[in-house]
């Protein structure tokens, strides 16, 4: 047994984490990395893939037309002239951006109260049913809330939305926007479905974002003589607004995306923006989705991949604004 | 105040019940064993027929999407939780990013890279519905790989078991439980899908497909189309597609929890 | 969370081959002026020591003295956290574990380590759990053994053989806190170290195990060199050969060894005053 001849007075180099790997280990490393840099490569190719698709139409139109008109005729289209773009985008926009709006309107108030009762006031034994009962409407597919929208929601909408004519459509100024006639796929059908399935996500991040509030700041409130409600008022709300506008700005994004449900309701009226909310309209992802298989005029299919771009940088932004919005407030949590 | 609350709760479940009672008793008025073993007949005005090849289709593509996306969200994950670092926390991000991108975008894309080349197949929707589960896996994944104590990879490695092996026979092992949950709602996610299948899958109304090389319908496609068309024949058939599709979901989501609260790591 | 994994090698320069010599089983650890960091900031400095197979050496100092991240230091454990450095040397029988072509999960192989709570595999049984050192290890160690004798030896080294023999396909988490500690120490022993570490291995466990495990310790000296912390000055004097002594001289500053001597005359005839304070029960 050697020992060394000097217990060495110069130190051996600090050695911090990673230098060299043993062949195995480092093989398997890189295989797990690679598959990391494929999740990266998705999202990258997605993009590019999208803009090379819809490179043709923004090419022969110019890309800021299809920003410029709400007329979508691609009858209208021929394969030599330039101008006016057939495929204008814009009421496409308008559709994703107020069914999303509408369907946030009903969902977000509901969200907050549903959170709030479900952490503050309901009894411990009841929060996770209550909890999972809400979750369950999360996983309700897509088709399934078309289908049940068409048959059971609009016939049970009918007289609402006749009294809201009868009433808001006679308003002075706004009236335009609540103006009949009503037969069933609309905006406003489909804010309705969105709010539903935008529900259970909200909530889910609402409750998570109330929870945090410590029990003892709770605890004063009660010990003060408040009500239940009147705690949740002062003690709860008012440092979770950040928190809502985040789970809100997410229940946004899922809203954009959502297409399935939304096509059924609607009615897919994609030639140009209609004004009332009860009249039919179009998304982004409704006429993708209609439109797609048969797409045979000139530039009609790469003008949806332009439509598919905006979708989809449109979601990403607003998915990502919310993500670190919300990471922002909760410090580090991973959602 | 609190009744108010209380009455938007009541609101929410009772809506919860609306959509699922009311597709129960319309999918019960015609669902039965014919359902399961037929597939739609030539006309779609007249009665009789199922979706037989819608089922087999969905669990046939659901299932490939499994087979992809599994693989590479279990070691996308073990990348983010173990091997840790400014890339992988990249990763993580972009993952979280990727579900909230719309189906029927991650369709379009598919159909770019795919279907202009090899046409519209059901293995085109397999690679579609890898793509929306992938995010999903790996999110539970890393949940899961995190909650292995570290303890427990110290204790591995004191034992002179190299890292890789660590990771596979000790940390892996350890999550199964958790990650098996995360598969199965993903797996139930993707059976709900339609919007990205209609831009790869296509759909096949008229037989029994079982060649993922071809087009391939699945259930949440026939009963879209089913639902939308004019006839009453067609749209009783699209019901009790919809009842078959929210039990099957409902199963998976169910199966999920309980097999979740089965198992603890953190056991002592 | 993760672990990181220092200095291996590709190809893998191995330390040599374990080996038993006639006179003594076990290795010999010199640990030269190291000094261990967590992201720059020291937690242990220059400290020198060596233990010698056929002794127990205990480690006793306050809580926060670094006397645990000693002993992480003496199998490479140290650095398997993010952040985490060294300087200065750790000679395996001469060869300095953290030179540049050594591959510390080989190391590991010949230092084996017990930890303060029990941590059993609990996804497996009692035999794969002590199994999991030589199923998971290097090939070429697993081809000359039979597992089934290979379980049946470490679990009668550490006592607990005659307990679980009937149930060795039951989980390892089944046994009771004392016994799946033992069961730590089978798994330890079953991939034939030269020495063995131990932090702490009683402190959460109740009297009787204690005494089982201290009752071990003396048999284990005679085929390993045993490396024990522990905060429990009575045990320290039970069990072990050499004791060394450790302390922090100021709140925030790294820990040091004061002082290492002979069981008996540490306790008996203590020379820094430090060491005399903590004896006495000045200071805790």
């Amino acid at each position: 047994m050697t020992v060394p001849a000097t217990t060495s007075t110069s130190p051996v180099p600090v050695r911090s984490l990673q230098t060299r790997r043993r062949y195995g280990d480092r093989t398997f490393r890189l295989a797990m990395l690679g598959a990391a840099g494929v999740v990266v490569l998705v999202l990258l190719a997605m993009v590019v893939f999208l803009v090379a698709e819809s490179w043709p139409a923004l090419a022969h139109y110019g890309p800021l037309s299809f920003l410029g008109s709400d007329r979508w005729a691609p009858s209208d289209a021929t394969a030599a002239s330039t101008r006016p773009n057939p495929y204008g985008i814009v009421q496409f926009i308008y559709g994703t951006v107020l069914t999303s709006v509408i369907g946030l309107l009903i969902a977000v108030p509901m969200s907050v109260g549903i959170a709030l009762f479900i952490t503050g006031i309901a009894p411990a034994w009841l929060r996770r049913p209550l909890s999972y009962l809400v979750d369950l409407l999360a996983s309700i597919p897509s088709v399934v809330f078309g289908f049940w929208g068409i048959f059971a929601l609009i016939p049970a909408l009918q007289p609402v939305v006749s009294f809201l004519i009868a009433t808001l459509g006679k308003v002075p100024v706004i009236g335009g926007v609540f103006a009949g006639p009503f037969f069933g796929l609309s905006y406003f059908t489909a804010g309705i479905v969105l709010a539903i399935m935008v529900l259970p996500i909200v909530t889910a991040l609402c409750r998570e974002i109330f929870a945090t509030t410590p029990a003892d700041e709770r605890e004063a409130a009660l010990a003060l003589g408040m009500t239940r409600w009147e705690m949740l008022r002062t003690a709860v709300l008012p440092r979770s607004r950040a928190g809502i506008m985040g789970a809100a700005i997410l229940g946004l994004g899922r809203a954009f995306g959502e297409t399935i449900a939304v096509t059924m309701v609607i009615g897919n009226n994609v030639l140009s923006i209609t004004k009332s909310i009860f009249s039919t309209g179009a998304t982004m992802a409704s006429v993708i989705a209609n439109e797609f298989t048969e797409a045979v005029e000139p530039f009609h299919l790469d003008s949806l991949f332009v439509v598919a771009m905006w979708l989809l940088f449109i979601s990403l932004i607003v998915n990502i604004v919310g993500k670190l919005w919300v990471r922002r407030i909760r410090g580090d949590l991973v959602w | 105040m609190t009744v108010f609350l209380a009455a938007l709760v009541a609101v929410a479940v009772a809506v919860l019940a609306w959509v699922l009672t009311y597709v129960a008793a319309q999918g019960l008025k015609y669902l039965g064993p014919a359902f399961f073993t037929h597939t739609p007949p030539g006309n779609p005005a007249s009665y009789g027929g199922g979706y037989a090849n819608g089922i087999v289709g969905s669990l046939i593509i659901v299932g490939l999407a499994t087979l992809i996306s599994v693989p590479f969200g279990v070691a996308a994950a073990v990348a983010i939780v173990e091997y840790g670092g400014r890339f992988t926390a990249a990763v993580s991000f972009i993952t979280d990013v990727l579900v909230g991108v719309p189906t029927i975008v991650t369709g379009a894309f598919i159909y770019v890279i795919w279907v202009t080349h090899f046409g519209f197949s059901g293995l085109a929707g397999s690679f579609a519905l890898a793509l929306v589960m992938l995010p999903l896996v790996i999110r539970a994944t890393a949940e899961m790989l995190r909650l292995v104590p570290v303890h427990l990879r110290e204790a591995s490695a004191a034992l002179g078991v190299s890292r890789a092996r660590t990771i596979v026979s000790v940390v892996l092992p350890s999550a199964r439980a958790g990650i098996t949950t995360g598969v199965f709602l993903a797996v139930a996610r993707a059976m709900g899908e339609t919007a990205p299948l209609l831009l790869t899958a296509l759909g096949n109304q008229e037989f029994m497909q079982l060649h993922p090389t071809q087009r391939m319908s699945t259930l949440s496609l026939q009963i879209f189309t089913d639902a939308i068309t004019g006839f009453q024949a067609a749209q009783a058939r699209a019901w009790a597609g919809a009842l078959t599709l929210i039990i099957i979901v409902l199963l998976f989501a169910i199966g999920a929890r309980v097999i979740g609260r089965r198992t603890s790591v953190t056991r002592s | 969370m993760s672990l990181a994994e220092p200095a291996d090698t590709p190809s893998g320069l191995q330390i040599p081959a374990r080996r038993g010599t006639a006179d003594s089983a076990g290795a010999r650890i010199e640990v030269s002026n190291l000094t261990a960091s967590y992201r720059g900031r020291p937690a242990i400095t220059d400290v020198t020591l060596t233990m010698r197979p056929g002794q127990v050496t205990a480690l006793i100092g306050p809580s926060g003295c670094g006397k645990s991240t000693l002993l992480r230091c003496l199998n490479g454990l140290h650095v398997t956290v993010p952040g985490a450095s060294v300087t200065g040397g750790v000679y395996l029988d001469g060869t300095d574990i953290y030179g540049r072509d050594v591959d510390l999960v080989s190391v590991r192989r010949r230092v084996g380590m017990v930890f303060q709570r029990p941590n059993p595999f609990p996804t497996m049984s009692i035999a794969d759990n002590v199994a999991a050192g030589l199923k998971f290890g290097p090939r070429k160690e697993r081809r000359a053994r039979k597992l089934d004798e290979v379980v049946e030896r470490s679990l009668t080294q550490a006592g607990l053989w005659e307990e679980v023999k009937d149930r060795l396909s039951r989980p390892g988490a089944s046994l009771s806190g004392g016994q799946q500690q033992r069961l730590c120490i089978a798994r330890a022993l079953a991939v034939e170290p030269e020495a063995l570490l131990m932090d702490e291995p009683c402190s959460a466990l109740d009297p009787v195990s204690t005494e089982i495990i201290e009752g071990l310790i003396s048999d284990l000296k005679q085929d390993y060199t045993v490396v024990i912390v522990t905060h429990n000055m009575q045990q320290a004097h039970r069990v072990s050969d050499i004791t060394a002594f450790m302390t922090v001289h100021s709140p925030g500053s790294p820990g040091e060894l004061v002082e290492a001597a002979s069981t008996h005359e540490l306790f008996s005839q203590p020379v820094e005053q430090a060491t005399i304070d903590y004896i006495s029960g000045k200071v805790g």
